[in-house]
């Protein structure tokens, strides 16, 4: 069988004369893969690269030839972050965390990396603006807003991140609870997350609002996961690719039960089934690696959590009116339980949610460990017997608590394709980049994973090496890696949503936060198209 | 007789200090500046300097004794032949420039296999290694604005060398849950009385050199209600208990720290104490330390060179990768070593800025002057690259100290000819490229 490639698009037959041809006989050829969940550029990447210069000392993993520059692991450098999601053969990429007053930063970073799209997800969980308007009960002026403010940053889609918890950790506190009342705001997270899934979708966004949970990272949280998702029940489903309301952001963190952390165990049955019996949530999986990485989230009292166990380095960032956040290394070891139990959390959950579609692989990079380690994750997915190998190395009290071991599934080729192409690209309302059809994006990977006759699963040594060196990237038609080496430079899109409405009121009152609490002027907060790498709105520009 | 003036407003981000006021307003009439608004004299100086006859107006390249004026091309033509030619040159400033420019700077002194370094080598440095070796907590200004009810300013006098911060971000700013300066209360730590010192609620005066000591000290009260045994500071104690008390009633507190803390005795062993201190305090309440940076975009400086090879400053590429190793790969290093051949500088003054044993270690050396004045480096220099002003004449995105980006943007059209930073950079990088 052919596939047939002209002007970046799959075609049904080409009209121009002499065409590359590529023999991929024996080979696997998959859509480029997508992550809906990365951190990859932005304030937070380069402090975290200012917080560990060793670690951009012990990597040079590429040849840094000509200007481009290449250094860093957890963090490496954009030039380094573009080169190695095409060597894995992924095509579309995620920034999940962009605070609205740095988002030029993140478009600055993005610009540099290469071969692959973009889109950036905008915190918007402890936005004054927001948050004020929820209480005042303004509802149709909030759309306006989130509508002005994506537009304004260039993002793509919200992100909430442990909503009102950032507001209390400005203070030096944090929100357990998401029925507790925000400092200094009438109103709870459960407000938050229920009024903005409400307004995402009604403005129609391209993927559902997503959800870093209150509570993360701590024992018992499970409870608090299950509570959130319930909140946004009633709200239907949305039209469009995505029918989901609500994305639960590296579900593995928040999927825990116990009351500390010596009774810490994992509550991946109970979250699986819910999003197994309801149809409205998806969620990536946060899986986690064992190794040493950089932590970073906006969660900023979780991160001084983090840092009080490690007693290591810490760098707390808050942004004005918008969000906090933290950065704290952190190694996760086979022998340590709780450690160990976060690593079956993950995997459990991809292994129960029966519905591939549900769900995309991450590991939150580089919170769980760096992207380059997916082809790990999928084998353990494929082989049960690889995982048991895992298991044998793992803390005894852990190994003998999990669920994991009793879970015989094992995923097919197909079902691995689904959770790292199909079903993230649907999530983030761009599918058609993630399909081999006529009049598609001509976005391939072609890996060599050893005789396709036979179970790939079966040997995760070579389905590993072959998953994380694809012999062809394509990006929109165009050969950008041939066996790691890339072959011609190439920019993808920037991907963002919103729009300026042309309302007096919604003037009004972005004016008056500018002029009373924020530092810069409107006019300087706002990131224009110039900025932004070749930048695609998907929704309308203007709004009436 | 009516007289018709073609009159303007500019909005303008003011290109002088950290602060990166972008509230400025220039009127323009008939394209020259009529008035300025909202800036401080150091804002107004610089933005005025573009009127100024004190500018690199000329291409010069050294012949003999004397500069002898040439195009553009040739300029940048001779550029590239010496820095081709060096084996291992050093490109350092950056501060007063865009983060564009930065990035050029980068990428040239990646393919050259030389250094790049800052000026963060001579001012801040100390806070990024002590960054690297514990993290900082930290915050935006907007922050300091809105909640801080205790500001502590230690070795840096904000009204002489940040003279709108007080207004704009700290002490007499409005805010949120601080509606005016009754509600913060302030202390000051340097080793002079100091205009701001006057204003402060509490005035500490330390022997220089000691503020580690002091630090330390005050860490030991803040932890144990009391003083260190042994005396160890020579502070008035009495001074340190009161200041631990307000420390400690305090609801969200800041500590912005300045040269007097980074560039004195110990080193970034200051910072270190210091965030461990931050650290401490937010066991109690909020608590977050912001740096005073001196430049306009040195902070864009050391976020541009951070993403781009992992390191904020003396990033050394003579194996090809980049290197960092401050003491070994700084400009004064470098220098003092006679480890390179020579010294481009960018929107800097090295010449004028660097230690004396340090700079006759340049005699001999070839030296290109980017500048759009005329400096001790510009007049000793053998390329002499005149540009126009950052932020004045060109536009660019530079980083507030707090690492907030800003648009920089052009306020007026030159008089003069000129490229800008990037232009000339570009220019010279294609020029390199292309002869490699």
């Amino acid at each position: 069988m052919d596939i047939l490639i002209e002007n970046g698009v799959f075609v049904e037959r080409i009209k121009g004369r002499d065409p590359i041809v590529i023999n991929a006989e024996r080979k696997v050829i998959l859509p480029g893969g997508v992550d809906l969940h990365s951190h990859f550029a932005g304030s937070k990447v380069t402090l975290g690269r200012l917080l560990r210069p060793e670690e951009h000392r012990l990597r040079h993993q590429f040849g840094n030839s000509g200007n481009h520059i290449g250094t860093g692991w957890a963090t490496p450098t954009p030039f380094l972050c573009g080169y190695l999601y095409s060597k894995l053969g992924y095509a579309k990429i995620v920034e999940p965390a962009v605070p609205p007053l740095k988002a030029r930063h993140t478009h600055e970073e993005m610009r540099g990396i290469p071969y692959m799209d973009k889109m950036s997800l905008l915190l918007l969980g402890n936005s004054w603006i927001i948050m004020d308007l929820i209480a005042q009960k303004r509802l149709k002026l909030l759309e306006k807003y989130v509508l002005w403010v994506l537009w304004a940053s260039k993002t793509y889609g919200i992100k909430l991140v442990a909503p009102g918890s950032g507001e209390a950790w400005a203070w030096g506190k944090s929100i357990t609870h998401i029925d507790d009342e925000i400092p200094n705001f009438s109103i709870t997270p459960k407000d938050i997350i229920y009024n903005l899934a409400r307004v995402n979708k009604e403005i129609g966004l391209k993927t559902p609002v997503h959800l870093h949970t209150n509570n993360l990272g701590s024992p018992g949280n499970y409870q608090t996961t299950i509570d959130s998702l319930k909140t946004v029940e009633n709200l239907g489903l949305r039209d469009g690719d995505s029918p989901f309301i609500i994305h639960l952001v590296h579900a593995q963190f928040s999927s825990y039960k116990g009351d500390s952390w010596k009774t810490f165990s994992s509550g991946s049955e109970e979250v699986a089934a819910y999003i197994n019996s309801n149809s409205h949530v998806s969620f990536d999986l946060g899986q986690i690696i064992f190794s040493n990485t950089t932590t970073m989230t906006a969660d900023g009292a979780w991160q001084y959590n983090l840092y009080r166990l490690t007693g290591g380095k810490w760098i707390n960032n808050d942004v004005e009116n918008e969000t906090a956040s933290g950065i704290v290394p952190y190694t996760f070891k086979r022998k340590n339980y709780v450690n160990a139990i976060q690593w079956a959390v993950g995997l459990e959950l991809a292994l129960l949610v029966k519905d591939p579609w549900k769900l995309a692989v991450t590991t939150d990079h580089p919170n769980g460990g760096v992207f380059t380690s997916y082809p790990v994750i999928i084998a353990w997915l494929m082989n049960k017997k690889f995982r048991e190998r895992t298991i044998e190395k793992i803390n005894s009290k852990a190994k003998h608590i999990i669920i994991l071991p009793s879970i015989d599934r094992e995923y097919t080729l197909f079902e691995t394709v689904i959770v790292t192409r199909s079903a993230p690209a649907r999530i983030m309302g761009v599918k058609d980049g993630a399909t081999i059809g006529i009049g598609k994006e001509a976005n391939l990977a072609i890996y060599d994973l050893g005789d396709p006759e036979r179970d790939l699963g079966e040997n995760p040594v070579k389905l590993i090496k072959g998953l994380s060196s694809a012999n062809y990237n394509i990006k929109n038609g165009l050969i950008v890696m041939k066996n790691g080496v890339p072959v011609q430079d190439f920019n993808g899109v920037t991907y963002y949503s919103g729009g300026v409405n042309e309302s007096e009121e919604l003037t009004e009152l972005v004016d008056y936060y500018f002029k009373e609490y924020y530092t810069v002027e409107k006019e300087n907060y706002i990131v224009q198209k110039g900025e932004v790498m070749h930048p695609v709105n998907v929704l309308e520009e203007v709004f009436k | 007789m009516k007289i018709i003036v073609n009159r303007i407003i500019v909005k303008a981000t003011c290109p002088y200090c950290g602060c990166l006021c972008d509230d400025v307003e220039v009127t323009l009439e008939d394209g020259e500046i009529y008035s300025i608004k909202n800036a401080c004299p150091l804002g107004r100086m610089k933005i005025n300097s573009a009127t100024s006859n004190v500018r690199n107006l000329k291409y010069l390249i050294k012949s003999g004794n004397d500069k002898i004026e040439v195009t553009v091309d040739e300029a940048v033509e001779e550029t590239a032949n010496l820095l081709l030619s060096a084996d291992k040159p050093i490109l350092y400033g950056w501060s007063n420039t865009s983060c564009e420019a930065q990035r050029l700077g980068l990428k040239i002194a990646k393919i050259l296999r030389g250094v790049w370094d800052n000026t963060t080598s001579v001012c801040h440095g100390t806070a990024a290694i002590a960054t690297a070796e514990s993290g900082i907590p930290s915050a935006t200004l907007g922050e300091v604005k809105n909640r801080a009810d205790l500001i502590i300013y230690w070795g840096s006098n904000p009204l002489e060398a940040h003279p709108r911060h007080f207004k704009r971000y700290s002490y007499y700013s409005k805010g949120r849950f601080v509606s005016n300066n009754a509600r913060r209360k302030m202390i000051v730590i340097d080793v002079r009385e100091t205009s701001a010192a006057r204003l402060a609620d509490k005035f500490i005066q330390v022997k220089p050199n000691s503020d580690y000591k002091v630090i330390s000290t005050l860490h030991h009260i803040i932890k144990f209600g009391e003083p260190p045994e042994r005396k160890a500071a020579e502070v008035n104690i009495n001074d340190l208990m009161e200041a631990a008390k307000l420390i400690k009633e305090a609801k969200f507190g800041v500590v912005f720290f300045g040269l007097g803390l980074t560039m004195t005795g110990y080193g970034y062993c200051n910072l270190d104490a210091l965030y461990s201190l931050i650290r401490e305090l937010n066991r109690f309440s909020k608590w977050v330390t912001i740096p005073m940076r001196g430049h306009y975009n040195v902070t864009g400086a050391n976020i541009v060179a951070s993403y781009m090879t992992g390191f904020p400053f003396a990033v050394d590429f003579s194996t090809g990768k980049p290197y960092y190793n401050p003491g070994e790969t700084t400009i004064i290093d470098l220098l003092y070593h006679n480890e390179c051949d020579l010294l481009m500088s960018v929107a800097a003054d090295p010449l004028g800025t660097l230690p004396g044993e340090v700079v006759s270690k340049t005699i001999g050396m070839k030296i290109i002057a980017q500048d759009p004045f005329p400096t001790p480096t510009t007049e000793a220099a053998d390329i002499v690259l005149p540009t126009l002003i950052c932020g004045v004449e060109t536009g660019g995105t530079a980083y507030r100290m707090d690492g907030v980006p800003i648009p920089l943007k052009p306020i007026l059209k030159s008089r003069l000819n000129l490229l800008s930073d990037e232009e000339l950079l570009k220019k010279i990088l294609e020029r390199i490229s292309w002869r490699r």
